[in-house]
């Protein structure tokens, strides 16, 4: 018998998680399972209690972790339209989402797990650098310091924009 | 630079947590951003896999690491319950705290089991599911500390310390749950003149240490799993 209490999470949770993991990975069969496994750790913790924003801040740590993991256990080759980013995303700057999943699929193998978490926090979701500090636990200065390495990286790769 | 609010602020706002001001006002002005939280307060489709998620089964409390018992509330109907008085260790102590011409220290086991109260004999294996209680009788002693004895070479784990009423028996406000793990549980119950330190549980009572303590170990044993 399906519990109730599942499909009430479900509802509330399961868009915003959905959204974040196509943010992430596009619109594939990875994002979708990214997401399903997000929301099934969900309900297995400790945290469901908690305030909304406790709530979030843990969905946002759990899927970007889980995103950044497959990213580096597969090093994706993601290919995807503006199009469908902007779709995705449901929000404007759908180029710069575009062109900051395509370098974090390109430096999944070679980035810290903890600079592309980072990454996908400030470049993708569009958090600010205090916000992705508190989000991860971590001071803004390393914030600073580890989307500089990446950025190290790119130049390196000669992706980054001038 | 994106004027609209990033991801992380409109899924704030769409599960209902607070936003910043200057981002709530942008909300109420933005078409594009408010359908944007619309949208992810929108029901989406019930996938299959959902029939096989469960949450637990209650609101889990952390466990102590101490013991596989759980803490619980002070319960009401312990207070009908029968009662085993513990011999325990007096451990001399010289000046003045040593003067206590209160009786005899002891302690007693409260058991709850399903609906009813019964007495614990001090032999009979506890259930799972069993619920504990102990009542403390200072006489004298104004702090009391209750520990687990874990296998070694675990530590101790405190479970309870706290004061005693000078007078009569003080029901210690917590209670334990028995569960299906291990043969027996040990309690390390210690009384004082002081709050009681958790070092004060590490060794076995014996007449070679002078203490201004007293202190005694209950073994509960507990039915074989089926």
């Amino acid at each position: 018998v399906p519990d109730p209490r599942v499909d009430s999470l479900f509802c509330e949770t399961f868009p915003i998680i959905r959204a974040k993991c196509a943010r992430m990975l596009g619109r594939t069969e990875d994002a979708a399972d990214v997401a399903q496994e997000t929301f099934v750790r969900l309900c297995e913790s400790d945290i469901l209690d908690r305030e909304p924003a406790v709530r979030l801040a843990w969905i946002y740590r759990t899927s970007t972790r889980l995103a950044v993991d497959l990213l580096r256990r597969r090093r994706l080759g993601i290919e995807t339209s503006a199009e469908e980013v902007d779709a995705a995303a449901d929000h404007s700057g759908a180029d710069e989402v575009l062109g900051a999943r395509q370098h974090l699929a390109e430096l999944a193998a070679s980035a810290s797990r903890q600079e592309l978490e980072v990454a996908v926090l400030c470049r993708v979701d569009g958090l600010t650098q205090p916000e992705a500090a508190a989000l991860c636990g971590i001071s803004e200065r390393t914030v600073r310091r580890l989307l500089g390495r990446l950025d190290e990286r790119l130049d390196t790769l000669g992706r980054r924009a001038p | 630079v994106n004027a609209h609010p990033s991801q992380y602020t409109l899924d704030r706002a769409a599960l209902g947590a607070s936003v910043a001001p200057p981002d709530a006002a942008h909300l109420s002005a933005c078409a594009r951003c408010a359908a944007v939280v619309a949208s992810r307060r929108a029901a989406p489709p019930r996938p299959a896999w959902l029939d096989d998620v469960r949450l637990p089964p209650a609101a889990p409390r952390p466990r102590l690491p101490w013991l596989r018992w759980v803490a619980l509330l002070p319960v009401a109907t312990a207070a009908v319950a029968a009662l085993v008085l513990l011999p325990g260790d007096r451990r001399p102590v010289d000046g003045p705290e040593g003067i206590r011409a209160k009786g005899t220290p002891s302690v007693a086991v409260y058991l709850k089991r399903a609906d009813a109260v019964v007495a614990w004999d001090g032999r009979a294996p506890l259930r799972t599911g069993d619920r504990i209680r102990l009542g403390v009788r200072g006489a004298g002693y104004g702090y009391v500390s209750v520990a687990s004895i874990p296998p070694a070479p675990a530590q101790p784990g405190v479970l309870y310390s706290g004061a005693l009423s000078p007078e009569g028996e003080t029901l210690l406000p917590i209670g334990f749950r028995v569960d299906d793990r291990g043969e027996t549980e040990q309690l390390s119950v210690v009384l004082a003149a002081k709050p009681v330190g958790e070092e004060e549980h590490r060794t076995l009572p014996g007449p070679d240490r002078i203490r201004a303590t007293w202190t005694t170990r209950i073994t509960l044993p507990k039915e074989a799993r089926r």
